[in-house]
């Protein structure tokens, strides 16, 4: 277990952001109200309004300032009132969206100041304002896209190996008089990403907070395609790019498209027949879903074995990881497990960002 | 060391029962503004149309937590004297007879004698500061001057009064200081930074309707109703004195003592007064009755 002051900084400047965006609309809180502001967030409940209203209390002081801040919460927290997505969800019927009653806290209330509990609490459990928070302050935490050494070199003005043919062509233009070095140095690159989220219906009550960290990561610059998998394989990076309100009611529909259950096996094939070709030493594969599979447990070994052979890594992020006791034992997970690099648990705020520092610490 | 606010409500939820309790019917954004108010020990600053009941809040919480309301009602030219403290000369001009009479002769020892505690009036302030589990309101600031202003900044900020005679006076708790303001006079940027701050809109009409009911539980449902969807009306017509929910409690209560069945011009016509308090108003709304009860239907 990670010691909280350290998650709880880069959360810190999560929020300080929402700072910047104030001012960006012309209100100037105070030293002194920010402080109050940050002291207030860890005593008032997340859910519904609460947040909203406590952070509108204590950062504007008068009424005319209301409209302002009310844009600037709307542009960095997506929403005005995480409450109204559930009448959204009703016309766009995402199971996820659901009521969002279920209290799994228990044990943890009070335990934690609610920036921990936020990160501690079980994603389904999650209504959707907190999911929304969540995936906000993710997008914070978020680093840019990592990039590592590719085996091509570049030219540079400074470097470590001189590069003797370059600095000769750039002496031509000087009459032959060698007045610049050339320097040969690493060409970094950054990673692509494959995500295959799984929207059927035992991971629907997942499906939208990893949806949200997926468009975090987009928004954040990371090269990444998105595909959303049930009984069949459908490309979402278009989705990535919209608004959580406009997005979400479109992947519920192929949630419900895909009411029929999951065929991972199948799903894997089809990815691997129409990207496969574009796959290469520069892609990871992360496959979210728990890996109940209705489908033919070869066939995902099939399709992983071959992906596998064509992209860097293969991650596995499986919500259900994380709990106490758990053991892959789903037909599909099992028949995946020999062809991963890892299995990780994403259950939680916590093990996201967990998984995000992995990503971030790759070679 | 600062003191630590003299209440602790475990949550906002908390403090909304506390309000229901005493029959106040607040919104969630004026719980919140209420719970941090309390749990950051910062003082809450209320605004909004005159009669919307912002005083109530503080007469309300006073009594839901149980605690004295220590009230300074502010108008222009509020004299320090008047807001902290005096010393009561009289007295102290006949404890310095007394002393004397008794052979005292040390102009020390007579300064002593007099400057003491027992000699000195306290005001709201100064009283509430001493209490520390208090509930202080600072009725109507707008209509201090900005000197007052800065003063008062001084005293929320440090919660602490310097008297010269005495030393300094420290709030053994910080009690809850609550704010209102009409908005005749802008107040300093300075003192809005210091407070938890919440405009208090017109209630909605289901939300008057609970208030109403709640006061007049004797008033039939669908006539209370009437009521409220009439004032809330009469509320959109650019009044001078817009009608607040004490006047449509007036209102209601005026009907009740009327025996009045339901909403029709006649009937409603002597019961207008209780709910405007500008002649042009009554003018107007007598005109534009008709209208507004065949638009309630």
């Amino acid at each position: 277990m990670t010691d909280p002051r350290i998650l709880e900084t880069p959360l810190l400047r999560g929020l300080l952001g929402f700072i910047g965006t104030l001012r960006a609309e012309g209100l100037r809180p105070g030293q002194a109200q920010i402080q109050a502001w940050l002291q207030g967030l860890l005593l008032v409940p997340w859910e519904g309004e609460a947040f909203y209203l406590a952070s509108r209390a204590l950062l504007v002081g008068r009424k005319e300032d209301y409209a302002a801040f009310d844009r600037a919460f709307r542009r960095y927290f997506g929403h005005l009132r995480p409450k109204a997505l559930p009448r959204q969800a009703a016309q766009g019927s995402f199971p996820v969206l659901g009521s969002g009653e279920a209290e799994g806290e228990g044990v943890l209330k009070g335990a934690y100041s609610p920036l921990e509990r936020l990160l501690r609490r079980p994603l389904e459990a999650m209504t959707p304002g907190e999911a929304l928070l969540l995936a906000r302050l993710l997008s914070a935490l978020v680093f840019p896209p990592p990039r590592f050494a590719a085996r091509r070199r570049r030219r540079v003005p400074k470097g470590e190996r001189l590069s003797l043919p370059a600095t000769l062509r750039r002496a031509l233009r000087t009459g032959g008089e060698i007045l610049e070095a050339r320097f040969l140095s690493p060409r970094r690159q950054a990673y692509r990403y494959y995500v295959l989220l799984d929207v059927s219906g035992s991971m629907a009550p997942y499906a939208r907070a990893l949806f949200l960290l997926l468009q975090a990561l987009k928004e954040r610059g990371f090269p990444l395609e998105a595909f959303a998998f049930g009984t069949r394989l459908t490309r979402i990076t278009p989705l990535l790019s919209l608004r959580p309100q406009e997005a979400l009611p479109g992947l519920g529909r192929l949630a419900e498209d895909f009411a029929g259950g999951t065929r991972l096996g199948e799903s894997l094939r089809a990815f691997l027949e129409g990207e496969g070709r574009r796959l290469g030493r520069r892609s990871l594969l992360l496959v979210l879903s728990d890996g109940l599979d209705q489908g033919d447990p070869e066939a995902v070994a099939r399709a992983l074995g071959a992906l596998r052979r064509r992209v860097r890594r293969i991650y596995w992020l499986n919500p259900l990881a994380g709990l106490p006791g758990y053991a892959p034992l789903a037909r599909g997970m099992r028949a995946a497990l020999p062809y991963l690099d890892a299995l990780l648990p994403a259950g939680t705020g916590e093990e996201l960002l967990a998984f995000l520092r992995r990503l971030r610490d790759l070679p | 060391m600062d003191p630590k606010p003299a209440f602790a409500l475990e949550s906002p939820a908390a403090v909304a029962a506390l309000l229901e309790r005493e029959r106040y019917i607040p919104e969630e954004g004026l719980t919140i503004a209420i719970f941090l108010a309390l749990r950051l020990g910062r003082p809450l600053l209320l605004e909004g149309e005159p009669g919307v009941g912002k005083t109530e809040v503080a007469r309300v919480l006073a009594r839901g937590l149980g605690v004295p309301l220590v009230r300074l009602q502010c108008y222009e030219g509020l004299e320090l004297e008047q807001a902290l403290y005096e010393w009561d000369h009289a007295r102290q001009l006949l404890e310095i007879r007394l002393l004397e009479s008794l052979g005292e002769r040390d102009p020390d020892r007579l300064r002593a004698g007099v400057y003491r505690e027992e000699f000195l009036l306290k005001r709201p302030i100064l009283e509430a500061l001493e209490l520390g589990e208090a509930v202080l309101l600072i009725d109507e600031v707008d209509r201090t001057d900005e000197a007052f202003e800065a003063f008062l900044l001084e005293v929320l900020s440090d919660f602490q009064v310097t008297i010269p005679e005495l030393g300094t006076l420290r709030a053994r708790a910080r009690p809850l200081v609550v704010l209102t303001s009409n908005r005749t006079r802008e107040l300093h940027d300075a003192l809005r930074r210091r407070c938890v701050y919440y405009w208090i809109d017109y209630p909605s009409l289901e939300k008057e309707l609970r208030i109403v009911r709640a006061r007049l539980p004797e008033l039939p449902e669908a006539l209370a109703r009437r009521v409220v969807a009439l004032v809330q009306r009469v509320r959109g017509l650019g009044l001078l004195k817009p009608p607040g929910v004490a006047e449509t409690l007036d209102l209601a209560a005026s009907l009740l003592a009327l025996g009045v069945g339901d909403l029709d011009p006649e009937a409603l016509d002597p019961a207008l007064g209780a709910l405007l308090k500008a002649r042009e108003d009554v003018e107007r709304v007598r005109q534009a009755l008709g209208d507004l009860l065949m638009a309630l239907g």
